[in-house]
């Protein structure tokens, strides 16, 4: 068959349009041909973020936004738009938060609990976090700042028992053991607390550098190297906190002892164990106090990431 | 002086191209022609360049990229819409430069000096509705479409060549080229291959259309055809960004 | 009736003629014959407006062709029939459809009326059964002849013949002659031949014009040229007279 020049004509015309239209719906992520669904939150600002900034779940991307305006009062309505198959619970909230560098923002969804997935077109809570690093840093100055303050009480607790051992006051010691119990209670609720906090910065950290690894490989053995470091500070704080409470359970030991009237104050103190424990354990606690005063860096490395790029 | 008369000339013969706009019937057949050589035959061509040119931002752009903390999604972002905005219209429009202002100029330009425009004249035809006006209208037509046909062959080149090259997925690709797809890149592209198109097809026609001096002068003017395409498209592309950006 | 008014044509600084003035009866055949370069082909396409000149009247039927809205010039176009001198076929056409050109656009014939006039216009020149041939693949006189059919086929009230038989052997110039002989006995068409064929001239034309010195040298009938005594004339005559006998 031969095809004449106007079919030809007529076939080019159509087939760059038709080209064209799905090009179109396919790029412009068009309802008809929608492989998403576009979802709101509101924020108080949205410094940062740009239209195109990635949205994760569980560190898993999702989406991107699609569109910020300004909204009606002091907010900002952020469109969103999730991959279809994503399913997260309509009581999920959207953290604006740092995902890179240069003041990158990303929206992180936390899941709720709800029953009912959310829908095209719904709307979730908003919420304008400062940023991982600033948030990092807070949680790194409240946690050495903390950690200096009890050290300093447990201190002034072991001076004063020295004290009083020389004294020989043994009629304060039953008191004051019972304060350096509450002192190292204390403080094991505050690694435990402490932890937990630091645990979810890491977690952070970790979804954060994850994300970076993406993005490339070539610094890849920095940051493994500065995650490593990242996890030998929680284990060198998980085993601080059990040092602390097998210290406390020791001393709960002695004091019970004590208590029972079993043994005097001269075995207390020529206890060379509970003696040395008690040293090492003020020795240790000074040198953490020292190394996260001299450098909270160490235990807040990942803020070195600004340094390694 | 002498260029400000050229410009005179030139829209002059635009107008008298346009006073039988209505007498379809007589340029029908030139029209097709037209579209068939200006459109049907620069596909091939033009979906080479598109190709090559989206194969080409891609691995250029993943290597530019390299060094610096972006996600490689990037790269199918800036490949598409480079083409989108840019390229897609403008290389084409430079190919074509060469393939269709040439085609025209000589053929005017021969129609000229051996006095074939003469005798369509003195047959009763206006030869500048005859000649002209289906070459420009066919650029009009069919510049569009050649840039929807760069477009989509250089995002899909670039989607191949970053595959092949490992540079960026497909998928990380056309997430990056869909995140930073504006409808008005499409708008701007295609706004611009329709004035290429004018430009190219306008250009040619006048200097082949006011060809003298035999096989030499075709010659000239058709060397002058496509260097001041070239030069008008790239001086277009300045312009309207200026004006629309 | 054509009468030409007080031409004068330059390309430039470059004059080519001035003051050019004569009249074209209807019916008759003039001859306008001059050296190479003198500017006869120039001539010739003021008559239907193809080239303007610097100033000066062409009045047909009494109207200044230089004058007319586009449409009317269009459609005095049409009265005229121009065998160019180098026979202006459109070569992306073949033989046939060059022929039938005009009649397609201008004409209401269908399609088996179009091929009957083809056909018999392409029997007057000689020229049977070429019709599918591309003008590339014929010769300069067989051309020639396609674009005398071309030129002829609206039976058109001018014909203007540039140089028809230049460059042809003498038979086939003899042929064509005889074609614009019996165009215009036959058909009344009014003729102007722009020849350096002093031979055809005697035998076809009515009048003569003659350009030289950048103007309308000399004008009249055979009969007075044969009994003219100019010079110049005499000369431009006798050096074609010259090469024929030799
Ligand atoms: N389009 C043009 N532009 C500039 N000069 C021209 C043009 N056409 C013709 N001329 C000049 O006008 C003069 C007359 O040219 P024309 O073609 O009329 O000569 P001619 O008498 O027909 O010669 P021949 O017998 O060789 O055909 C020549 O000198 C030529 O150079
Ligand atoms: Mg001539």
């Amino acid at each position: 068959m031969k095809i004449s020049n106007e079919l030809k004509v007529a076939l080019t015309i159509l087939v760059a349009l038709v080209a064209g239209f799905f090009g179109y719906r396919l790029m412009g992520d068009m309802p008809m041909f929608r492989q998403s669904k576009i979802i709101h939150a509101h924020f108080v600002q949205a410094d940062g973020l740009t239209p195109g900034s990635y949205i994760f779940v569980s560190g898993v991307r999702v989406g991107s936004v699609k569109s910020m305006q300004l909204s009606n009062g002091d907010s900002v309505k952020v469109s969103m738009s999730l991959d279809l198959d994503t399913h997260i619970p309509k009581d999920s909230e959207a953290h604006l938060q740092s995902s890179g560098l240069l003041d990158e923002k990303a929206i992180v969804i936390i899941r709720g609990n709800s029953q009912q997935d959310v829908e095209h077109n719904d709307e979730i809570k908003g919420i304008y976090e400062g940023g991982m690093m600033e948030t990092l840093k807070q949680e790194g100055e409240q946690l050495s700042e903390d950690v200096s303050e009890s050290f300093e009480k447990l201190n002034t607790l072991l001076e004063e028992l020295n004290t009083m051992v020389d004294e020989e006051a043994q009629g304060k010691i039953d008191t004051t053991l019972t304060n350096l119990q509450t002192s190292t209670d204390e403080m094991a609720t505050l690694f435990r607390n402490k932890r937990s906090d630091l645990e979810l910065s890491i977690t952070h950290a970790q979804q954060f550098l994850a994300n970076m690894d993406t993005v490339s490989t070539r610094n890849k053995s920095r940051i493994d190297s500065v995650l490593t470091g990242l996890d030998r500070s929680l284990t060198e704080l998980e085993v601080l906190s059990h040092e602390l409470t097998q210290t406390n359970r020791e001393l709960r030991e002695v004091l019970v002892k004590i208590n029972n009237g079993e043994g005097s104050l001269g075995k207390l103190v020529n206890d060379p164990g509970l003696y040395d424990n008690l040293e090492s354990l003020s020795g240790e606690m000074d040198l953490l106090i020292k190394n996260i005063n001299e450098d909270p860096g160490k235990y807040l490395k990942h803020m070195r990431l600004i340094e390694v790029f | 002086m002498e260029a400000l008369e050229q410009f005179g000339k030139y829209s002059l013969l635009l107008y008298r191209s346009l006073r039988s706009l209505y007498e379809v019937d007589t340029y029908r057949k030139n029209l097709i022609n037209e579209l068939l050589k200006i459109g049907y035959e620069s596909v091939p061509i033009v979906l080479l360049t598109g190709v090559f040119t989206g194969a080409v931002m891609t691995i250029q752009t993943a290597y530019q990229l390299d060094i610096a903390f972006i996600p490689v999604s990037i790269i199918g972002a800036i490949t598409s819409e480079s083409l989108l905005m840019e390229l897609a219209a403008v290389i084409t429009s430079l190919v074509l430069a060469g393939k269709v202002g040439a085609r025209i100029a000589t053929e005017l330009g021969t129609m000229r000096v051996s006095e074939q425009i003469d005798a369509l004249e003195s047959m009763g035809f206006n030869s500048v509705s005859f000649l002209v006006l289906p070459r420009v209208l066919a650029g009009l037509i069919m510049f569009p479409m050649l840039y929807i046909f760069a477009s989509v062959s250089g995002i899909l080149g670039g989607l191949v060549a970053g595959y092949f090259s490992g540079a960026v997925s497909p998928a990380e690709f056309m997430s990056g080229a869909r995140e930073f797809f504006f409808p008005w890149d499409v708008t701007f592209g295609i706004l611009k291959a329709f004035v290429f198109g004018f430009v190219i097809t306008s250009v040619s026609c006048f200097k082949g259309y006011y060809a003298s001096g035999g096989a030499e002068g075709v010659g000239n003017s058709t060397t002058q055809a496509t260097v001041l395409s070239c030069i008008y498209v790239l001086l277009a592309d300045f312009v309207l960004a200026a004006v629309f950006l | 009736m054509i009468e030409i008014r007080n031409l004068t044509k330059s390309f430039g600084s470059n004059l080519v003629w001035k003051d050019v003035s004569f009249n074209i009866e209807d019916g008759e055949t003039v001859a306008i014959i001059g050296r190479s370069g003198c500017g006869k082909s120039v001539l010739v396409k003021h008559f239907n407006a193809l080239m303007y000149p610097d100033s000066g009247e062409v009045i047909i039927d009494g109207n200044n062709v230089f004058e007319l809205e586009y449409v009317d010039l269009r459609k005095m176009r049409q009265r005229f029939g121009v065998l160019f001198q180098g026979s202006a076929l459109f070569d992306s056409l073949n033989t046939f459809e060059n022929i039938a050109f005009p009649l397609r656009y201008f004409s209401d014939f269908d399609e088996n009326e179009i091929k009957k006039k083809v056909e018999d216009a392409l029997d007057m020149v000689n020229l049977t059964g070429t019709g599918d041939q591309s003008p590339a693949e014929l010769s300069g006189g067989m051309r020639r002849r396609v674009a005398l059919a071309r030129a002829t086929i609206l039976q058109p009230d001018f014909l203007i013949y540039d140089e028809p038989t230049s460059g042809l052997d003498p038979q086939t110039s003899e042929e064509i002659n005889q074609l614009i002989i019996s165009m215009a006995d036959n058909l009344n068409i009014t003729s102007i031949v722009v020849t350096h064929d002093i031979h055809s001239v005697l035998k076809i034309a009515d009048r003569i014009a003659y350009l030289e010195e950048q103007s309308l040298y000399w004008h009249g009938t055979v009969e007075e040229l044969r009994k003219s005594e100019d010079r110049i004339l005499m000369d431009f005559i006798t050096a074609s007279e010259y090469q024929i006998r030799s």
